[in-house]
């Protein structure tokens, strides 16, 4: 409860603080593409230079980038936490995050230990700095489900940087005595399933009855499905030292819980009172479609060959499918609700930074290049033809978000301020 | 006093901080905003108290936000939430 407490616009980072994320994301998007139009088939060999370089582009370029720019905006909003000036730390971890991430993605290709320096320190920086300052603000708080699993899955994010900087540390040439694979596995349950994953679960408790008026989840299962996720990943690492056994059947029941949540989700999708659909909520649709696809698939390669390039890009549309629903429900929001809370009459309504017209092709785009990048898996000369259309769908996402930062400096610099009919108490 | 009364709780996100505004702007002295929603809402909050307005924001039993605003800060919006 609030009463005249001192909340103000200062509990909410500057509108800068979160697109210059989006925008650092979208751009890593657009990269991400042009390299799979050159390295087409080459990405399905796991091991190569080529298909790590994408993942990381993928992972740290485009969802680290949205996901600390979601989180900047999402503590205050949600958990009602506030990162006091935020602008400068944003801006470290923001270049930390580029430079990291390309110098990581270049000594992939060259073996070099200054380059592998250069990008641990960096990256470890963005992570572990970013990490730290928002679990000790959200370890104050009395929680909501969302602001629990935030809170672990930023512990998970601690987790991948550890096992991130000791997997570059060993390629970097440095020896130590650890397990090459068991602790690549951990690195991956903990970066796909204990970070991505359980944020988007997280975010997904408040936001899905939030933003497309459904019924809420279930209050037990929102408090404990997050605890019982970390868990097993915790169980797993040690599993990973010692019964290196048991990695796939944990693994393999965090990967059913979360296609459960988003079954659920989809459920509570088809609940929403409204009859009205626009394209965030059919984002949301096909990432959480896209996750049960991906589980399906996982199970079947048990006892079936699938293409493990075809898998991975079932779970990587689960994630930027939300990436791409929360960019245009958040952007345009922010920026008529910064011009407003300014006092700017001529503030754009949220139709006018991103018509739903434009959301709709952005997302029929997106599909097609998921469907054709399926395919690809069979009929490799479509790799090229799915990256340009995936190219095509992330530089849209990039004009919306640059045209709405543009906008609202236009209306920053010209616009005419209105005032609340208040008496001035100052 | 006058109430603007908003029944949010049926609302898509962001319709329910449109309205709010949009009612915020009629105000004066003699009136009070009267919202209920099903979450509470921060930034309409933040926007409250950043213009420097009288208000509260509190959940009742049936896990309804009761908010009020107004700019007469010689009011107890409290005694004018009704369960």
């Amino acid at each position: 409860m609030f009463e005249n407490s001192g909340l103000s616009m200062d509990q909410a980072p500057p509108i800068v603080v979160v697109l210059r994320f989006f925008l650092t994301g979208t751009i890593f998007g657009i990269v991400a593409s042009v390299m799979l139009f050159f390295y087409g088939e080459t990405i399905t060999d796991f091991s190569s230079a080529q298909a790590l370089a994408l993942t990381h582009t993928l992972t740290l370029g485009v969802m680290a980038s949205f996901m600390f720019g979601a989180l900047y905006q999402m503590l205050p909003v949600l958990c009602g936490v506030a990162i006091k000036k935020p602008e400068l730390l944003a801006l470290r971890v923001n270049y930390a995050l580029i430079l990291g991430t390309i110098f990581l993605i270049i000594s992939f290709f060259i073996l070099n230990t200054t380059l592998y320096i250069i990008a641990a320190f960096s990256l470890a920086y963005a992570l572990f700095t970013t990490a730290y300052v928002m679990i000790k603000k959200l370890k104050t708080i009395s929680h909501s489900s969302s602001s629990r699993g935030m809170l672990l899955s930023l512990i998970s994010l601690v987790f991948v940087a550890i096992l991130g900087l000791l997997l570059l540390s060993l390629r970097g040439g440095f020896n130590i005595n650890i397990d090459y694979l068991a602790l690549k596995s951990a690195h991956f349950s903990f970066g796909l399933f204990g970070w991505i994953a359980l944020l988007i679960i997280s975010v997904s408790f408040q936001v899905i009855e939030m933003f497309y008026v459904t019924p809420p989840y279930n209050k037990k299962y929102a408090k404990y499905m997050p605890q019982v996720i970390i868990s097993l990943l915790f169980i797993n690492l040690i599993a990973a030292i010692f019964a290196p056994f048991l990695l796939n059947i944990i693994e393999y029941i965090v990967i059913v819980l979360v296609a459960l949540h988003a079954s659920l989700t989809l459920i509570k999708l088809k609940q929403k009172k409204r009859a009205v659909t626009d394209a965030t909520i059919l984002f949301w649709t096909l990432g959480m479609s896209s996750y049960i696809l991906f589980a399906i698939a996982y199970t079947l390669n048990l006892f079936i060959t699938i293409p493990t390039t075809l898998i991975a890009i079932l779970f990587a549309y689960f994630a930027l499918s939300i990436v791409f629903a929360m960019s245009y429900k958040i952007v345009p929001f922010l920026v008529w609700f910064h011009l407003n809370a300014k006092g700017y009459f001529e503030a754009p309504m949220m139709h006018e930074v991103a018509h739903p017209k434009y959301a709709r092709i952005n997302l029929y785009l997106f599909i097609i290049s998921f469907a054709t990048l399926l395919i690809a898996n069979y009929l490799p000369f479509l790799w090229q033809i799915a990256s340009f259309i995936l190219f095509i769908a992330f530089f849209m996402l990039f004009l919306m978000i640059h045209s709405a930062i543009k906008k609202y400096f236009y209306i920053l610099k010209t616009g005419k301020k209105f005032e609340f009919n208040i008496p001035n108490i100052n | 006093m006058i109430k603007h009364f908003l029944d949010a709780r049926e609302l898509e996100h962001p319709e329910p901080l449109e309205k709010a505004i949009e009612a915020l702007k009629l105000l004066d002295e003699n009136s009070y905003f009267y919202m209920l929603h099903r979450k509470e809402p921060i930034p309409l909050l933040a926007l409250a108290g950043e213009h420097n307005l009288n208000f509260i924001s509190k959940q009742t039993e049936d896990e309804n936000w009761h908010i009020l605003i107004s700019p007469n800060q010689n009011i107890k919006l409290e005694e004018f939430i009704k369960e």
